[in-house]
């Protein structure tokens, strides 16, 4: 009997819990939602987005407030920062309501939202990496022009933008001008430098891969450290290599073929030298990052090549491992080429009130001290508009640190033209590939080159459907 | 002789025993280990087992980081409402396919293998097409009904059902029991390792998912605990491991909770159906 009792009272508990499950509209699952919203509140202030949801809902059927999704990538601190900034946003206004949800990495987050917009499901905002944003805008009718908002110049235009970090999201469409996404957090690669250990060793700051060469030829056979430099695995760094060390483009004029056998073997077979030697460390498989933040921290290796936006975790490895930090550019080869990153604001097409609201929120993400600039200051990314650069709190880190003051000078090297070739952001696998074969297996250069070229070439066809 | 040779067997036996046991356990101490440190000791290139000073402060900044009270009411619904659907679907299927004869009997079998061998990754983007047709993306039904039946739980209950002698169900049939109360009276009890099994393996499953929830779900307030674990990460920035270890140990105690209780209907299970 206490079995059946138990049973009965186990359904209920499970069908009154069920009703939760139901989507927005039905009077018992909002009741249920709207109570799940105050235990997220109560929960986090990072969840303030979520715990509001009915509430700005509710809001927006008497018209008052329209309701915007915006989809990011930021996990951990990064997050943190970001839905404070959502939350500033909100309390600053009635208008709009800004629901920011964390939808995983960006590639997670890019192939959730290319599912959800075939579906109609889309958001109104998506934070995107850099090389994710060309696998939206590829298909015309998914991203929204954002020179339709930046030409009415009404408190942010395309001026204050840096080129280095726009010019590559621009293209032609229908004899019109288009821009796919506004960058929030840029980046490039810099070459950090544990300067306590370059001056034990006498060595200094190499300006070019030749004196790089010689300067971890110095450190590693002289015993200093175990390598000489680092770099994480990942594919943004071909798109430094290529045209860095050799002062060509990668694909042929026509943007359909991959076209620099003779600059990749040189730069590779550069490359592997300096891996057979320990002068180069190509990063583990996985948490690259995190392994080589450790390595520097524990000084093994001098020079780590990174994102700028990695700025932040260097300085707490050089704090905790007890040396000076000095930031410098990439070395140059032919030219001091290198390509940019980090993450940047996509608006979807859709209703226009809706696009209305977001550009509301975009452009006070640009223009207040409660913005950008407070994700920007937080972390080691760069101003991607002179605006930002001048606000408060990016002035103040300016002033207060100098590694990240003279990593500003990188911005003149951008070379993103990669990204302006059609299916480029399909490489990423091969690449990979080739560069995995390289670094670790020590294959020929030449050959892998011929193994790119093939799997390439093949993706670019598939991309311009030719 | 042979009294010396079978003592060194089972002390050998019992050394490879240690060594798989300290291979599969090694992983979760790490992780508890982790989750107990300080920055500094996580940070650092020398390896530390043993905490200086045990950080029980990670796990209220993990717990902060993000909604978990929240996350683990949802994961638990979505859990306790895919095992239960499950169970009324898949008992009543695996018996008819184990005791009862009917036309393309073999045929629908067939087809629930070819399922069986079907990756999710093929079969998300109809099925999200058709949660999104239904108005489900974002609720926590389109992360219970894609999962309210499995080819593998059929399966593996279909195995179980079919060692229960026919003599027994035309017995009761005799007694004038119904199908159901055969099912119920009979078949479940007879099978409880398999229905622990397949539970279980459910439970693990679902528990951990990641993919399905992150593609079906927008907002925190119907999302699992795995996406809240995955939020510990930093996209960009700094990586606190002992904060997302600590995040990754709510994830963890429920499931060995689980499998403390039902460890001994598991292994009765596998040994008994052969599947090893």
């Amino acid at each position: 009997m206490n079995k059946r009792i138990m049973a009965a009272a186990l359904s209920a508990s499970m069908a009154l819990g069920l009703t939760a499950c139901g989507g927005a509209g039905g009077g018992a699952s909002t009741t249920a939602k709207t109570e799940a919203a105050k235990t997220t509140a109560a929960a986090s202030s990072t969840t303030t987005a979520a715990a509001t949801t009915k509430a700005a809902a509710s809001q927006s059927s008497d018209g008052s407030t329209v309701e915007i999704n915006f989809w990011h990538s930021m996990g951990g601190k990064n997050g943190e920062v970001l839905a404070a900034i959502v939350d500033s946003y909100n309390a600053s206004q009635s208008k709009v309501h800004v629901t920011a949800t964390y939808q995983g990495g960006y590639y997670d987050s890019i192939a959730n939202a290319q599912t959800a917009i075939a579906a109609g499901n889309g958001p109104d905002l998506i934070q995107s990496g850099t090389g994710q944003v060309f696998l939206l805008s590829g298909t015309e009718g998914i991203v929204a022009n954002m020179y339709d908002y930046l030409d009415k110049n009404d408190g942010l235009s395309r001026d204050d933008f840096y080129n280095s970090f726009i010019y590559m999201y621009e293209s032609d469409q229908n004899g019109k001008k288009f821009l796919s996404c506004l960058p929030m957090g840029s980046s490039t690669p810099v070459l950090y430098c544990n300067k306590t250990l370059l001056d034990k060793a006498g060595v200094s700051i190499p300006k070019t891969w030749d004196e790089m060469k010689e300067a971890c030829a110095t450190l590693v056979d002289g015993g200093y450290c175990d390598y000489g430099f680092a770099q994480p695995r990942d594919s943004w760094y071909f798109w430094m290599a290529i045209p860095n060390f050799t002062g060509k483009e990668a694909f042929s004029s026509d943007g359909l073929k991959l076209d620099c056998k003779d600059g990749a073997v040189k730069t590779y077979t550069f490359a592997q030298d300096l891996i057979k030697k320990n002068y180069m460390y190509p990063g583990p498989a996985s948490e690259g990052g995190a392994t080589i933040n450790q390595m520097m921290q524990a000084q093994q290796c001098a020079f780590y090549i990174n994102s700028v936006g990695g700025l932040k975790n260097q300085e707490t490895a050089a704090e905790a491992g007890g040396y000076e930090l000095v930031v410098s550019d990439v070395p140059a080869g032919a030219t001091k080429d290198v390509p940019s990153g980090g993450n940047v604001l996509v608006m979807l097409e859709g209703d226009q009130k809706k696009k209305d609201a977001t550009w509301d929120f975009l452009k006070w993400m640009y223009t207040s001290d409660d913005g950008i600039a407070k994700f920007i200051a937080n972390s080691g990314y760069f101003a991607p508009t002179e605006k930002v650069k001048n606000s408060k709190p990016v002035a103040d880190k300016l002033t207060n640190d100098e590694n990240y003051k003279r990593a500003y000078s990188a911005i003149d090297n951008v070379n993103s033209n990669y990204y302006m070739v059609n299916g480029s952001s399909n490489l990423s696998t091969p690449i990979m590939t080739f560069m995995d074969a390289v670094f670790y297996d020590l294959e020929d250069p030449a050959a892998q080159y011929d193994v790119l070229k093939e799997a390439c070439d093949e993706a670019l066809a598939e991309a311009n459907d030719k | 002789m042979y009294k010396v040779r079978k003592r060194i067997g089972s002390v050998i036996s019992v050394i490879l025993k240690l060594i798989v046991s300290f291979i599969f356990i090694f992983p979760f101490l790490w992780m508890l280990s982790v989750s107990l440190q300080s920055d500094a000791e996580t940070q650092s290139m020398s390896l530390t087992l043993i905490p200086k000073v045990l950080q029980f402060q990670n796990y209220v900044n993990a717990w902060h980081s993000a909604p978990f009270p929240l996350y683990i009411r949802n994961s638990l619904l979505i859990i306790v409402g895919i095992v239960v659907l499950q169970m009324l679907i898949m008992v009543p299927a695996a018996y008819a396919f184990a005791k009862m004869e009917f036309k393309g009997k073999n045929i629908l079998f067939g087809i629930i293998l070819i399922a069986f061998m079907m990756p999710i990754q093929i079969r998300f983007i109809p099925i999200y097409f058709m949660m999104s047709d239904w108005n489900l993306i974002d609720t926590l039904w389109s992360q219970i009904i894609p999962h309210m039946t499995d080819a593998f739980g059929i399966f593996l209950l279909r195995q179980y059902f079919m060692q229960v002698p026919d003599e027994l169900i035309e017995a009761a049939k005799l007694d004038k029991s119904t199908d159901l109360q055969i099912m119920w009276k009979i078949m479940l009890p007879m099978s409880r390792p398999g229905v622990a099994s397949v539970i279980l393996l459910s439970f693990v499953g679902h528990w951990n998912d990641y993919f399905w929830p992150l593609v079906m779900t927008n907002s925190d307030a119907v999302r699992p605990i795995t996406i809240g674990v995955a939020r510990l990460k930093a996209t960009e920035g700094s990586l606190f491991w002992n904060t997302i270890m600590a995040g990754n140990m709510f994830l963890v105690i429920p499931v060995l909770i689980i499998y403390f209780f039902m460890a001994r209907n598991i292994i009765k299970s596998f040994t008994y159906t052969g599947i090893k």
